[in-house]
């Protein structure tokens, strides 16, 4: 065969086929022009040349020819492609829709896995990974300070601090912002009784919000005009506030309200998706710094900056400690500079987002952990209901292979399988996620997550999804289809019915998965008691006071109405008086801190019998103000020494009581009672007259705080000082502290309409938000754990009752020799108990490693608790006694001569 | 329908070519004599153009390639009519003749006016 031109014959071998197939052609007709033309007469290399010339240009012809070719070639692949899938989703569909039970069961497994996996992952999502919602926010950083004084670590700004970083650092720094959170009383103009209510708010210079880059969607942002001392009073509110309590009105710009007693001109509004510093914040006002009354010592302000491009925190901080040392040339305070210097105050600059997030990081991903479990058990399950329909299907792949059908195709036909199941569980997974992530909204179980409200699905969350999906189908198909290629399809033809072999293989690999299966529930279920045992360990810890039978609420006096002491001390007289009098109530008082409310507050404590070395750094305590029910009323015992003097708001008092820890730190085993301090470094000095017990403030976790208490009446500089942000606390004799709820609310409004209340609530339930956190990751993984539960048993029930199907023969023929039904019941349970034995055995070596994990969470426990342990694997081994019993009872059941006779 | 309005001449090929293989397979070879004897040797194309076209029309279902022995036992690529390029040709037969017709017309006018 003559190939053609020789120049190109050198190509031919290494072109793909299409560009051959042109060669060869253009080649043919050129040698049929020039053989025609050497007939006519020429010579054989004027032949060719005069065929070349006719045909034209050569390589342009060829390229455009390869070029369409290979169009072509593209599409036929394309087609062929598109109808090969679609042939195979359709026998898929047809296959599973004829087994809805198993298609259902599947579909319900892989949804319940993929969903919960994309719900936590959505949350880690918007809390841990996502930016912050403002332009450029990795530039935003939270300053804050680190030193050393006794009691604490960490502090945040004071107005000085921040005044001098904003003149001097702009180096580092764009710009910086202040802010701090407060709530306030909201009343209408003309101060309506009935619309009063508490808001959160927040106070803020007003570089803060050109800082985040945040602006108002409706009027303006604050200018210095508004953030000066003096300035005319304005506020900006949020959107939220904005639309349920003026209704959206469209002229709320200019309309005056009244904040704590302050009318006030609204200027702003600001958008929708703008929570900061928290999702509850409703209003922000001006802090008017005044630099010639700076307080050098007060760090109750908190940081933000935004840093020059190109500039790290550390090179931030850097630049912050370096301008740090002028504070005392730039602002006057009564604080000794050495103090200072002793107190080795160093800026901290990092990323704002971690400040925002804190420590909910670890917690989140134990969840995604422990739902990644989840997903894994129910990937093992279906991987068995798979293997299970294989057996089922295996005289159909056998006809289909030996009537040409090649290995690929048996395998592609499980993965579509795989594939759409799993396509409708993760469809089915994500509307689950989409449920609990608003639920989550909603009510977060107490656990307080931050940005919770920016926590939604968005695209990356259902790329999750869709890579859980398809790893859970390529786990599924996995053993099937490693299986598929050992059938031999003469083997399985030539078998009767039986097929007992290749099932036995089947019912190793099922026997494998559910022991896999078992080791991963108990894990799941491992990591469940641990945080239930932390959960009743931090309940049991004594918060020192009796939360039983107390009710509580809380009040701010304004200055406006309230604007001295004895106006202050008279409402709680009036308030207390009335209280006092009511049916059912056994005591009551005034504090200006109840535990475990989020307030803070502490002070430096100097002694008189101890007094500081020169420029040492006094430690520091916290304090709080109450009356002298308090502690009768709250059930904190006196240890020795009385409580304090009824109040009188013209004799500012000079009590101090300490709690017992306080007492044993500093005179170790004297009696405190007849010495002196004060919360100052210098002034007047308070005489202890009595020793209580401890209460834990803050946190159960943590020691009982050492607590300093002071009355309600003190002086401050010369004028006598009575807290006006309070709490009222009452005993009553009755069960049910909240019954007397509406009582006290009347007695409020009676003595003040305009005076809102808020958080009023029973003393237990802020107890309970102590242990809010430890509660909600115990019953997310609690319910993990029940669903993992359930479905090892199902897959160890599955495995047991498909084994007595396979050994009909073997039980007739035993049971027909003489064994006795609770012989075979023995015989199926011992198979179910060996299974979840190995499975515990499993477990537990990956209990020891995983819950190692759990350390930061548990309270009391550690991570290897023998007694967690053996409660789990009792719990397991329960639960694969009760999955073993039914199919033992059926093999029991089974008549010797039917197993026999239907072979 | 756009290469029949826009490139006429490439229309034109076209057609000669469904023409050519309607009486049976034939490889480009034959086509292109059979283009040249028809038209009285009246169009003498560069053959190579016969080529692209014969290609595109395969991209298009018009035409069918298969390779097989030409009459003097050598390897040929035969193109053969589809019912589809049947069809096609039915259709766009007479719309090429309209439009020569047209123009045709307008290359005789006399004047300069369209009306």
């Amino acid at each position: 065969m003559k190939l053609g031109p020789h120049w190109l014959r050198e190509r031919r071998f290494w072109r793909p086929r299409a560009e051959r197939d042109v060669d060869d052609e253009l080649a043919y007709h050129l040698a049929m022009r020039a053989e025609l033309l050497e007939a006519a007469g020429l010579d054989a290399q004027s032949a060719r040349d005069a065929a070349l010339q006719r045909f034209g240009d050569l390589d342009e012809v060829r390229d455009r020819c390869i070029t369409i070719s290979h169009e072509r070639e593209r599409r036929m692949q394309r087609l062929e492609l598109l109808g090969s899938i679609r042939e195979h989703t359709r026998y898929a569909f047809r296959r599973l829709r004829a087994a809805p039970g198993f298609s259902a069961a599947v579909v319900l497994m892989l949804a319940l896995g993929i969903g919960a996996t994309t719900t936590v992952f959505g949350v880690i999502d918007g809390i841990l990974l996502r930016p912050l919602p403002f332009p450029q926010s990795e530039r935003l950083v939270a300053l804050t300070h680190t030193i050393v004084v006794s009691g604490i670590s960490k502090i945040d700004q004071s107005d000085a601090t921040f005044m001098l970083y904003q003149r001097h650092a702009t180096h580092a720094f764009e710009s910086v912002g202040a802010y701090r959170t407060t709530d306030v009383n909201l009343g209408a103009h003309g101060g309506e009784a009935a619309s009063a209510e508490r808001v959160v708010a927040a106070g803020v210079t007003a570089s803060l919000f050109p800082t985040l880059r945040a602006a108002p969607m409706r009027g303006r942002a604050f200018g210095p005009q508004d953030d000066r001392p003096g300035a005319a009073n304005v506020v900006i509110l949020s959107s939220p506030l904005w639309k349920r309590r003026f209704g959206g009105d469209a002229d709320i710009i200019g309309r005056r309200v009244v904040i704590d007693g302050v009318e006030r001109e609204v200027i702003g509004v600001m958008p929708d998706d703008f929570h900061f510093p928290a999702s509850t914040t409703g209003l922000w006002m001006p802090l008017g710094f005044d630099p010639a009354r700076a307080s050098v010592g007060n760090f109750n302000f908190k940081g933000v900056g935004r840093l020059r491009p190109g500039i790290t925190p550390e090179t931030g901080a850097a630049e912050l400690a370096q301008v740090l040392p002028r504070l005392f040339d730039e602002f006057a305070t009564e604080i000794p500079r050495k103090m200072f210097e002793q107190a080795q105050m160093k800026p901290v600059v990092r990323p704002l987002r971690d400040a925002v997030v804190g420590d909910v990081g670890r917690l989140l991903w134990i969840l995604l952990g422990a739902v990644a479990l989840l997903l894994l058990i129910a990937c093992a399950n279906v991987a068995g209901l798979f293997l299970v329909r294989a057996e089922g299907a295996q005289r159909d792949i056998a006809i289909r292979m030996a009537l040409g059908a090649g290995r690929g195709a048996v395998v592609t036909q499980y993965l579509t399988e795989a594939m759409l199941l799993a396509a409708a569980g993760g469809v089915a997974g994500v509307l689950l996620a989409f449920a609990g992530v608003r639920a989550l909204r909603v009510s977060p179980a107490g656990a307080d997550l931050p940005r919770l409200a920016e926590v939604g699905l968005d695209v990356r969350v259902l790329l999750f999804a869709i890579a859980a999906t398809v790893v859970s189908a390529l786990a599924v198909s996995l053993m099937p289809v490693l299986r598929a290629r050992r059938v031999a399809p003469g083997v399985v033809l030539k078998e009767a019915s039986r097929s007992a072999t290749v099932g036995r293989e089947r019912q190793r690999a099922r026997s494998a998965l559910v022991i896999a299966q078992v080791a991963l529930a108990l894990v799941l279920v491992a990591g469940s008691t641990l945080m239930a045992r932390s959960f009743s360990q931090l309940r049991d810890v004594r918060p020192g006071f009796d939360a039983r039978r107390v009710l509580t609420v809380r009040l701010a006096l304004p200055d406006a109405t309230y604007p001295d002491a004895p106006a202050t001390l008279g409402f709680y007289d009036r308030v207390l008086e009335r209280i006092g009098a009511l049916p059912g109530v056994s005591s009551a008082t005034v504090t200006a801190w109840l535990p475990f409310t989020d307030d803070h507050n502490d002070s430096v404590i100097t002694f008189e019998d101890q007094p500081l070395a020169p420029d040492a750094v006094p430690p520091d305590h916290l304090i709080t103000f109450v009356g002298p029910t308090y502690f009768g009323t709250l059930g904190i015992p006196i240890v020795s020494g009385r409580t304090f003097e009824r109040p009188d708001a013209t004799r500012p008092s000079s009590e101090a009581i300490v709690s017992r820890s306080f007492a044993a730190r500093y005179w170790r085993g004297q009696s405190p009672i007849g010495k002196k301090i004060r919360s100052n470094i210098s002034g007047p000095w308070s005489t202890i007259v009595g020793v209580v017990g401890d209460v834990h403030m803050e946190s159960l976790e943590r020691p009982a705080d050492e607590l300093v208490y002071f009355p309600l009446v003190t002086s401050d500089r010369d004028t006598a000082y009575v807290p006006t942000n309070v709490a009222i606390a009452l005993r009553t004799t009755g069960a049910d502290p909240m019954s007397l709820a509406p009582a006290l609310r009347k007695i409020m409004r009676d003595l003040d309409p305009t005076l809102p209340t808020y958080e009023e609530r029973p003393m237990l339930a802020r107890l309970a938000g102590a242990t809010a956190r430890t509660r909600f990751v115990m019953l997310m993984l609690g319910i993990a754990s029940l669903v993992a539960l359930t479905m090892g048993m199902v897959g160890l029930y599955g495995v047991l009752a498909y084994g007595v199907t396979l050994r009909r023969r073997e039980i007739g023929v035993r049971m027909a020799l003489g064994a006795t039904m609770s012989d075979v019941t023995r015989m199926i349970a011992r198979r179910g108990i060996t299974l979840a034995a190995l499975g515990i055995v499993a477990g537990l070596i990956g209990a020891l490693g995983a819950t190692r994990l759990l350390h930061g969470l548990l309270y009391g426990v550690s991570p290897t608790d023998p007694t967690a342990l053996a409660v789990t694997c009792i719990v397991l081994f329960v639960v694969a006694l009760v999955a073993s019993w039914l199919p033992a009872r059926r093999a029991a059941a089974l008549d010797p001569m039917e197993a026999l006779r239907n072979d | 329908m756009a290469d029949s309005e826009i490139d006429l001449l490439r229309s034109s090929l076209d057609l000669l070519v469904l023409k050519a293989l309607s009486w049976g397979p034939k490889h480009g070879y034959a086509i292109n004599e059979w283009i040249e004897g028809a038209t009285d040797s009246v169009l003498l194309l560069e053959e190579g153009t016969l080529y692209p076209a014969l290609h595109r029309l395969e991209r298009r279902g018009w035409v069918a390639s298969e390779w097989g022995v030409s009459e003097n036992n050598r390897r040929a690529k035969f193109y053969t009519l589809t019912a589809a390029g049947r069809a096609r040709f039915r259709t766009q037969a007479p719309v090429w003749h309209r439009h020569a017709e047209a123009i045709t017309a307008a290359l005789r006018r006399t004047s300069a006016n369209p009306a």
